[in-house]
Formats: structure tokens, C-alpha cells, sequence
């Protein structure tokens, strides 16, 4: 059965990495993987990014997947699931995007799963300041997910990540917090043992 | 899910272009990579002036020899660059631009990123596609190898 796995954050948070980091490793491992990658403005650059690592991705483009595209993903996902059948779906949705709202429509998407993961990455570079500026909207894309990531661990000192770990948990004391550096692939092996997809 | 739209939620504009280019004389992998980082370093620094982005700024550029990646997060981090254009004159290709900065609306983006090209189409012929509104691609692409 089929796994379904968001890789959720802010814009600039690192998700298309990770996305390519995890969609190798798995590739690596036997899996079958899609990836669906959605964009906010007309023109995708992740979805060619993705594609020169040699993934195969569907792009969504102009709009965001958790509020005006929310059709066009559940229909992706349904002709995914039924024509090509992958063991497991990485989604990427944009940095402006609810994880709460993308789960909401992939469970009313009629599509039979297995497992549902969110993982809300965080930039460890920015979040002091998203926390300040957009502290509203980034409490809302760390809610509802299953994970939290605080990614970019290579660009901070150590004591800085327990600061970040303070605010994050200020915010949403639930879900474990791991820190990868999505780039370097440190901390992606433990974050895929996490995620239960290795 | 409600008439809740994030974009506007969190007050952020975007905007992106696609276009193809010519060379107009000997162009190398480090030139092209350069101009293209101005161009993004352009972008933001007419949204944002001297206050750091909220948002990011990317390009992506395939030519015939290779790639080249670029990504603006924050002013103070700098450019992220993958190139893997080898040695050699790029002749043509095509370049897939995208911002989306919060504080902003799409039009300003639009007129950022035009006015950053301007310099860019004084070495290189450019062909901007306007979008065609395809909201999903390679769907039949991927299903077709299921």
C-alpha cells in the first residue's frame, strides 16, 4: 500500500532538497517514487531542479494546493495512485502552503493510502525572524503535522537550535523535532527511520 | 477549505517568467552564471532595498552542456549556486525564473524582474514565453513509465 509523505515549510526552507535527498534514497532502496511539487507563481524552477537529480515529478503550477488547486491535487493524486501506482508520494507543496489544509484535502481525496506524513521543515537560519515578523501564519504551518524538522543546522551554532527548539515548542509542544541539514544529508537517515519509509 | 487563500494570508506576492536565449557572442558557463546572479541580487534589492527578504528568488537555466541552479533565500546568506555546465560556449537555452516575497504584491515582482532582465537582454537574445496557464505538467509524462 501506498505511503503519502508532505514536506511542508516556509519559502526558502529547504523542502525541494530534502525532497530530492529523500527521493534518491529511496529510489536507492527498491521504492517507487512520484513526487508532486506545487508552486505559487505561474513559471516552476523546482519541478526542473527535481528532474535534473534524474526524479521524475509532477508540477502544479499558479496557485497553491491547499486552497485554489486543491482539485488539481486531488486529482493528480488520484491518477498517480491508479496509472503508476508508486509505493510512496512526495509532496511539495509551496512555502505559503497549510500543511493542516493539504492533509484535510488528501484525506477527502478518495484515494486509498497507507499512511499520511507531514513533516513541517524549518529554515534554523530565518526562524528567530519568521517567528518575529510572521509569527501568526509560521505557528499555523508548524501545526498539524507529525514532524518538525529544523533543517540548515550546518548555517547555526548549536545554542541557537536550542533557541529555535524553545520557540518551536512554544508554538506546538506535540510532534518529535529532528535537525538535518537537507543539503549536506546529515540527520536525513534518522529522519527517514522517523518518517517509517526506510 | 473555506475562501481562505494563503498567499494572501501571508501578505506575500509572486511572479515568474520563462524564457528562452540566444547568445550574442562567446558566452561561458561562469559569465551566464554571473549575470543570472545579479539578476536575482537585482530583484531583490528592488522589493526590498536594504531590508532582508522574507521570500526567495530562483532561477533555473538549462542549456545544452548542463544546469545552472540559483537560489536567493537572504540577502545576508548570499546565493546558492549548483552549476554543472562544463567547459565550452553556451550557445542557447532557457532560464525559468520565480520570486515570491512576502510584503509584496505580484505586480511589483513583475516589474522587478522585467527591469532585472533589461541588462541581461544587452548580452543575450531573449524570447519571454508568456505563461500558458498549464496548471499541471508532466502528469501524463510520469504516468506513462507506471
Amino acid at each position: 500500500m501506498m505511503i503519502l509523505c508532505q514536506i511542508a515549510g516556509f519559502l526558502g526552507s529547504g523542502k525541494t532538497t530534502l525532497i530530492i535527498r529523500l527521493g534518491k534514497e529511496l529510489g536507492k532502496a527498491g521504492k517507487k517514487v512520484a513526487i508532486i511539487v506545487n508552486e505559487v507563481g505561474e513559471v516552476g524552477v523546482d519541478g526542473s531542479v527535481i528532474e535534473a537529480f534524474g526524479l521524475r515529478s509532477v508540477e502544479l503550477t499558479e496557485g497553491c494546493i491547499c486552497c485554489s488547486l486543491s482539485g488539481s491535487l486531488q486529482n493528480t493524486l488520484r491518477i498517480i495512485s491508479k496509472e503508476y501506482k508508486p509505493d510512496i508520494i512526495l509532496i511539495e507543496p509551496t512555502g505559503l502552503a497549510l500543511p493542516s489544509k493539504v492533509n484535510t484535502i488528501i484525506r477527502t481525496s478518495m484515494v486509498e493510502f497507507d499512511r499520511n506524513i507531514s513533516v513541517a521543515l524549518v529554515d534554523a537560519f530565518r526562524a528567530e525572524r519568521l517567528f518575529n515578523e510572521m509569527r501568526q501564519f509560521f505557528s499555523r504551518q508548524i501545526s498539524g503535522v507529525d514532524i518538525i524538522a529544523i533543517n540548515k543546522v550546518d548555517l547555526v551554532p548549536p545554542e541557537r537550535i536550542k533557541e529555535i527548539e524553545g520557540m518551536i515548542r512554544e508554538l506546538n509542544p506535540k510532534p518529535p523535532l529532528v535537525h538535518i541539514s537537507a543539503k549536506e544529508g546529515e540527520g536525513v537517515r534518522e529522519l527517514m527511520t522517523a518518517l517509517g519509509v526506510t | 477549505m473555506g475562501d481562505e487563500d494563503t498567499k494572501e494570508l501571508a501578505e506575500a506576492g509572486s511572479f515568474g517568467l520563462k524564457v528562452d536565449f540566444e547568445s550574442r557572442g562567446d558566452l561561458k558557463a561562469q559569465d551566464l552564471t554571473k549575470m543570472m546572479g545579479n539578476l536575482l541580487l537585482e530583484v531583490a534589492d528592488r522589493i526590498t532595498g536594504k531590508q532582508p527578504l522574507i521570500g526567495h528568488v530562483k532561477a533555473f537555466i538549462k542549456t545544452p552542456l548542463g544546469h545552472i541552479q540559483l537560489n536567493l533565500v537572504d540577502t545576508e546568506l548570499g546565493l546558492e549556486i549548483v552549476q554543472t555546465i562544463g567547459d565550452g560556449p553556451i550557445t542557447s537555452g532557457s532560464m525559468n525564473l520565480m520570486a515570491a516575497i512576502v510584503g509584496t504584491k505580484d505586480r511589483k515582482i513583475e516589474e522587478a524582474m522585467r527591469k532585472a532582465l533589461e541588462p541581461v537582454a544587452l548580452k543575450l537574445k531573449l524570447t519571454i514565453h508568456e505563461h500558458d496557464h498549464d496548471q499541471t505538467r508532466n502528469l501524463d509524462k510520469l504516468i506513462s513509465l507506471g
